[in-house]
């Protein structure tokens, strides 16, 4: 079995919805039945082929190329194989994503990771707002899997998360991880907000803290700790809450600069 | 267009039909004795029921489409496309407008009553009425906040009060009157909470009794269609039976021609025995004894469905107990002097004992009370989704569907319930009642709807079920047939085939037009330059704003 490769042919005016491309779909179909595959072009259904260029490769691997902004619900759904993107992406890149593994060498949209259940998402630059959220009016976030951003989040990362875990190596926006019920969050700086009516689960700062809200208690230092099954070097302080929304089991763990 | 159904077995409780091979005749819409050079269509060993219809679901008005704006998550849930004769829609609890005329179709219903309209949104309520496809429906005007009718009560000017009735039903397009926890939500307002029927309602000085009472009358003198349709105080709470209990008994002695004068609506939600939510159970046998035993009053279950849903009512103070027991979001709009609705997500879980217990009472209640007195309902959407009807039907037909939940259910259901000693099993002809023909009688619409018999209109379901054949054991197979009819007929159209929608034409909208005692303007102009947002004269809905109106006179 093969790869593909989709190239973007030119960047299109309105966003294109390729909801249905994974590797599960492309798996032993054949170059022209993979370029009759239906796609939409705002409300129209066009053929993949009109707006990409289809090509083999040996790589077992669905790899997308180009300036992608415009293209929207990559790996959407999918459950099992690999996606590369080559370019920066658009809206909702592995959003109610169940398992399979997406590289993502350039920034994505908002939306990555909605409701993620499982599988591995990795994004070398910078993520959008409501990465590894719950969907518009959900109280159910992300519930497994893992999210790692090489540059920064945007705003509400993780809301309403209840499994799994979000690593940014960069900066986090404002509200990040606001409602969360379980999880993890690991970042290095973060912003107003932090965890805002959290119930349970762990938000840990690596480096610099903002603000944090009033309704957060201090709860003590402690040194190397355990967290889900992975050790953390070094000292950090411990304060519970959201205490403000009834909430008394989330942590935020910011570590000491000495 | 004429038609002939050929050979199908036929249960028609207001014509006393019961499982016979009949053939039905159709023509221009409307059943008919005799046809000639009519198209035949055989539908020889399955069963044939009238449109099902439905007294209590709530599918049109403000709050349903508030429901389907702040619970995009439930929209999700369910995304139906585009196809060859229906438009696209989503939705699971609140579906779309055309999703829903679609889903009642598929299930044989073809009448829908939607329970609440506030009279200040009656345009709204019409408009979204108009786009729902396929079925007839009606609608209730909401009168329990009602400032100008408390205070007619309160002084006591029952002309006065008779006339205002029959014009806010005119002007609103209502059907009947609706009481949703009489006075309860007024107080709520105030920062009062009403349980009892005779708590004292601020300002106002009356009590809920006053107004079922006050409002009961008013009913029978206009001989309007439908009684009153009674949402009874303190829902939800536990020990609340005996709250109804008083409440049945308020209209004794309150006589109707040839109907009740007291419906009360989902009634599960009403028989809670017990002092606190560890202590609850089921008081479903004190309550189906008293109701059998008095005349006049009919009811609906309310059964409930495991499983997330989205309840609205136009209880305010409930849906705030509710959104503080479970912290999901919640909405509650004022509409100025006349109701305040609220809606919230809610969950029914089967291994919760309250939920369990909640589930067995609806049951209990559908197979304990008099089948000419009880219909079938869910509350659509507070209790379940309406498409479930298939599977209550199945609870109540076989014993051994109702065992096999049992034990996957909190044992509370068991210990605090009745469930387990009923060993009653409804027939198709029973079933036939609680959905067809009881519904047919409490709206008062016995002559067109509801029977096969001559002169009714061609609305009619067929089933792919042969009811000779069939064993109750079979439940799967109940809830099979049941979920897709196999033929709906929608005014002597075919709307459904073999479970596809393959027409959509638009039902029509009932209305009641009663006779007013005396010219209540006047008295209605003061109020409405004092507290309305808006005037007397855009307050009316226009009866060509309804897309097919069907006016029902009444002396």
């Amino acid at each position: 079995m093969r790869g593909v490769i989709l190239t973007l042919k030119e960047i299109p005016k309105i966003h294109i919805d390729v909801e249905g491309i994974l590797p599960k779909t492309i798996k032993n179909k054949r170059k022209n039945e993979i370029e009759d595959l239906k796609i939409l072009y705002g409300k129209e259904i066009v053929k993949l082929g009109d707006f990409f260029d289809v090509e083999k490769t040996s790589e077992n691997t669905l790899i997308f190329c180009g300036n992608l902004e415009r293209v929207k619900r990559i790996g959407f759904r999918m459950d099992e194989g690999i996606i590369k993107i080559e370019g920066n992406a658009g809206m909702y890149v592995g959003a109610f994503m169940e398992g399979g593994k997406i590289i993502a060498h350039g920034n994505v949209g908002s939306f990555s990771g909605l409701n993620m259940k499982g599988g591995e998402i990795i994004i070398e630059k910078n993520a959008g707002d409501y990465l590894g959220a719950a969907y518009r009016g959900n109280w159910k976030g992300m519930s497994g899997g893992n999210i790692l951003v090489k540059g920064n989040g945007g705003r509400e990362t993780g809301a309403y998360m209840s499994g799994g875990k979000i690593v940014i190596r960069g900066k986090c926006g404002t509200f990040t991880g606001v409602g969360m019920k379980g999880g993890v969050i690991q970042t290095t700086r973060a912003s107003f907000g932090l965890g805002a009516s959290m119930k349970k689960g762990y938000i840990i700062v690596e480096e610099e803290i903002e603000d944090l809200l009033p309704g957060f208690i201090y709860e003590g230092e402690v040194k190397n700790p355990e967290i889900e099954g992975e050790k953390l070097k070094g000292k950090y302080l411990i304060y519970s809450g959201d205490h403000a929304e009834r909430g008394t089991n989330g942590r935020i763990l910011v570590k000491c600069r000495t | 267009m004429r038609l002939i159904l050929k050979n199908g077995i036929v249960y028609d409780p207001i014509n006393k039909i019961n499982g016979e091979k009949m053939d039905i005749c159709i023509e221009n819409g409307k059943i008919v004795e005799d046809v000639r050079n009519a198209k035949i269509i055989d539908v020889k060993g399955k069963l044939v029921l009238p449109g099902g219809i439905d007294v209590h679901s709530h599918i049109a008005g403000s709050k349903v489409n508030w429901g389907r704006l702040f619970r995009p998550e439930d929209n999700i849930r369910r995304l139906v496309k585009r196809g060859e004769n229906i438009r696209g829609g989503s939705g699971y609890s609140v579906p779309t407008t055309f999703l829903t005329g679609y889903d009642y179709a598929r299930l044989g219903y073809t009448f829908v009553v939607s329970p609440a309209m506030p009279p200040l949104l009656a345009r709204h309520t019409h408009h979204e009425l108009n786009d729902i496809p396929i079925i007839d429906k009606a609608t209730l005007s909401l009168f329990d906040g009602n400032w100008i009718a408390m205070e007619l009560i309160k002084e006591g000017e029952t002309e006065k009060l008779i006339s205002y009735v029959a014009w806010l039903l005119k002007k609103t397009k209502g059907f009947s009157v609706k009481l949703v926890n009489p006075g309860g939500t007024e107080a709520w307002g105030w920062g009062k909470y009403i349980k009892y029927l005779d708590d004292q309602i601020p300002y106002f000085d009356i009590t809920p009794r006053d107004i079922i009472r006050a409002l009961t009358r008013v009913c029978e003198y206009l001989h309007l269609p439908h009684s009153i349709h009674l949402h009874c105080n303190n829902l939800g709470n536990p020990g609340n039976f005996e709250t109804t209990l008083e409440t049945i008994k308020t209209v004794r002695g309150i006589k109707a021609k040839n109907r009740q004068v007291l419906h009360l609506a989902h009634v599960q939600f009403h028989s809670y025995g017990g002092d606190s939510w560890k202590s609850l159970e089921s008081k479903s046998e004190e309550i189906a004894k008293r109701i059998n035993k008095q005349k006049n009053v009919t009811i609906d279950t309310g059964n409930i469905i495991f499983g997330e849903t989205t309840t609205m009512t136009a209880d305010g103070p409930l849906e705030f107990h509710l959104h503080l027991l479970t912290n999901f979001k919640w909405i509650n709009k004022d509409i100025e002097l006349e109701t305040s609705p609220g809606v919230t997500p809610f969950i029914y879980s089967p291994k919760s004992p309250v939920h369990s217990i909640q589930w067995a009472i609806g049951i209990e209640l559908a197979l304990l009370v008099d089948p000419n007195k009880v219909i079938i309902t869910t509350d659509h959407p507070n209790g379940g989704r309406f498409t479930e009807y298939p599977r209550i039907i199945a609870w109540l037909m076989s014993k051994k569907y109702r065992e096999e939940t049992l034990k996957k259910v909190n044992t509370a259901a068991e210990r605090r319930g009745i469930l387990p000693t009923i060993n009653r099993e409804l027939t198709f002809y029973e079933i036939a009642q609680l959905t067809r023909s009881n519904p047919a009688r409490v709206l008062g619409l016995e002559k067109y709807k509801g029977h096969l018999g001559a002169g009714a209109d061609a609305d009619i379901s067929v089933y792919e079920i042969n009811p000779q054949k069939i064993e109750t054991n079979d439940y799967e197979t109940i809830i099979k047939s049941f979920s897709y009819s196999y033929l709906t007929l929608k005014s002597g159209k075919i709307v459904v085939k073999k479970g596809r929608i393959i027409d959509h034409p638009y039902g029509k909208t009932y209305w009641v037009d009663a006779k007013e005692r005396e010219d209540v303007t006047r008295t209605l102009h003061e109020y409405f330059t004092k507290f309305y947002s808006v005037r007397l004269s855009n307050y009316a809905v226009q009866k060509d704003e309804l897309r097919k109106s069907e006016r029902i006179c009444v002396e």
